[in-house]
């Protein structure tokens, strides 16, 4: 009888390789290409709650220990490695066999994949490695930033020197101030950071504030009377989430 | 990407009217000088609305000259018209002039200004004379309006110059005998010293106010004459008061050489009360130190 001595990658395609007389050959375990064999526990879906939750529903139960809820034991980053990974800064058990991850914000529309390592399942079974076994992956939504502005929108009666006052935040991410453009009356008077010189008034400024900027727009040259006046404000958030 | 709009006031109000040259209240204007004035407006200024008139003859009408003044017209940057007018001839010399502008804006609403300015010289402070120890003499290049504000001390102000002591004022009179002076009187400062009299709010007989860059004149207080300085009567300073009859009699029995003693510290004297008026140290001791008795 021949000694045949294999090894079994589950992490990648499914290979079987075994030396026989120096003859290779590969046998046929009747698996499908690039699908690993369901061993143990797995992490079944992963489902976006919010633009900073995760939640993964897994097979079985855990075993509750240190290392079930420590946020190194996970990792979240962009399966083309276009965006950032992202940060994990929690991990919360609502139910025995689901987590909750705490990220920083996922980016509209790009294609993540979630790693969980040293997870049990309630006999101690460590969780095994592979695609869709302890990696999963999913579709990010991201939260667009906002932008407030004075004098309101649809306001009337406005004051002719009056500035225009913009505040663009992003609780989740903050605000790209790169990404930011204001048109005023289709002209650009503020991008990424400098303003035009039709629109560098005195009064003109812009200061950090709480999650984003604000803005203040002082045209060098007073509206006119009657004048409706038209802005229009993109940025991005630090996730690079656009406005909406 | 956000949008947002909002709408500035609508125009309620009538064209600005601004003058330019003669501004407003300005004196000296030659009388040919052309009247330049500017007019804006939010929404646009109806130049079919525009009047002026220069001393209630009207010069611009219809957007045409009248009266045979040249009016030249351009558009400025409010929105606007620049006039400049030429009337056809000279002005009144010595006589304020009015000038009344009608105009509305695209809107129909309308605006009237009038403003006035002066031709010639107006009311100037030229001299200020001390004629008498105590009292000053302002004197104008024309006769004044002697009222209230004529008399007020607190529209004239003396200002001692260099190391000169402060003078101060008590009244202010005026004299119809004298319409283009007024009458200062004062006390304090220093013999030799000079001043700077500054006169604000009096006006002339048309009511044109003094030239507020021709409204000061410097002065000295000149040293002062026999007549008023002070004195020292020597007999009264060795003496003391006597009757005639007793200085007489004194007299023959002092020795001469006493009375001359006493006639020189008397003149010392003056001399020192003089040059401590004039401000100089006191001199006690003069000629060559005396020798020592052997």
């Amino acid at each position: 009888m021949a000694t045949l001595d294999f090894t079994l990658d589950f992490n990648h395609d499914a290979t079987v390789v075994y030396d026989q007389e120096r003859n290779p050959r590969t046998l046929d375990f009747g698996m499908v290409s690039g699908a690993a064999p369901v061993v143990g526990m797995t992490v079944s879906i992963a489902t976006v709650i919010d633009a900073v939750t995760l939640e993964l529903s897994c097979s079985e139960a855990f075993t509750i220990d240190a290392e079930l809820t420590d946020v190194r034991n996970y990792r979240v980053r962009d399966s083309a490695g276009v965006a950032p990974d992202l940060t994990v800064s929690a991990v919360a058990q609502p139910t025995a066999s689901t987590l909750r991850l705490t990220v920083s914000e996922f980016r509209t529309g790009v294609t993540y994949e979630v790693e969980a390592s040293q997870i049990k399942n309630s006999v101690g079974t460590p969780m095994s490695q592979g695609l869709n076994i302890n990696r999963r992956q999913f579709t990010g939504t991201g939260a667009a930033p906002t932008a407030t502005i004075a004098p309101a929108t649809g306001a009337t009666g406005v004051a002719l020197a009056t500035p225009i006052s913009l505040d663009i935040t992003d609780a989740n991410s903050g605000v790209d101030l790169t990404s930011i453009t204001i048109t005023v009356e289709a002209a650009n008077a503020f991008v990424a950071g400098v303003f035009a010189d039709d629109y560098a008034g005195p009064a003109s400024e812009y200061t950090a504030i709480a999650s984003g900027y604000r803005i203040i727009i002082d045209p060098v040259v007073d509206f006119s009377y009657g004048q409706v006046v038209d802005i229009v404000v993109a940025a991005d958030d630090g996730a690079g989430n656009p406005m909406a | 990407m956000a949008i947002f709009s909002f709408t500035t006031v609508t125009d309620t109000t009538g064209p600005e009217i601004v003058p330019e040259s003669p501004l407003a209240d300005a004196i000296e204007v030659g009388v040919y000088s052309p009247i330049r004035l500017a007019i804006g407006d939010g929404t646009g200024v109806d130049l079919a609305t525009v009047e002026l008139y220069v001393d209630g003859v009207q010069v611009y009408a219809s957007s045409a000259a009248q009266s045979g003044a040249t009016v030249a017209v351009t558009v400025n940057t409010g929105n606007g018209y620049d006039f400049e007018v030429q009337l056809a001839g000279a002005m009144s010399a010595g006589s304020v002039h009015i000038v009344t502008v009608y105009a509305s804006d695209t809107l129909a609403q309308g605006s009237t200004f009038l403003y006035s300015f002066y031709t010639g010289i107006s009311p100037r402070l030229v001299a200020v004379d001390n004629p008498v120890e105590g009292v000053l003499i302002p004197r104008f290049n024309e006769p004044m309006t002697q009222d209230a504000t004529f008399t007020l001390l607190t529209n004239y102000t003396v200002t001692p110059q260099g190391s000169a002591e402060a003078l101060v004022l008590l009244a202010v009179e005026a004299s119809t005998t004298l319409p283009d002076a007024a009458t200062l009187t004062f006390e304090g400062g220093t013999y030799g010293g000079t001043y700077e009299l500054t006169v604000i709010g009096v006006t002339d007989l048309l009511g044109t106010s003094i030239d507020t860059l021709n409204n000061t004149a410097t002065f000295t207080l000149p040293l002062p004459t026999e007549a008023n300085i002070s004195r020292v009567h020597l007999f009264d300073t060795v003496w003391g008061p006597m009757g005639m009859t007793q200085r007489v009699i004194k007299r023959r029995t002092v020795d001469n050489l006493v009375v001359g003693r006493s006639i020189a510290m008397a003149v010392e004297e003056q001399l020192t009360i003089r040059l401590k008026r004039l401000g100089a140290a006191i001199p006690y001791r003069g000629g060559k130190e005396g020798k020592n008795r052997t």
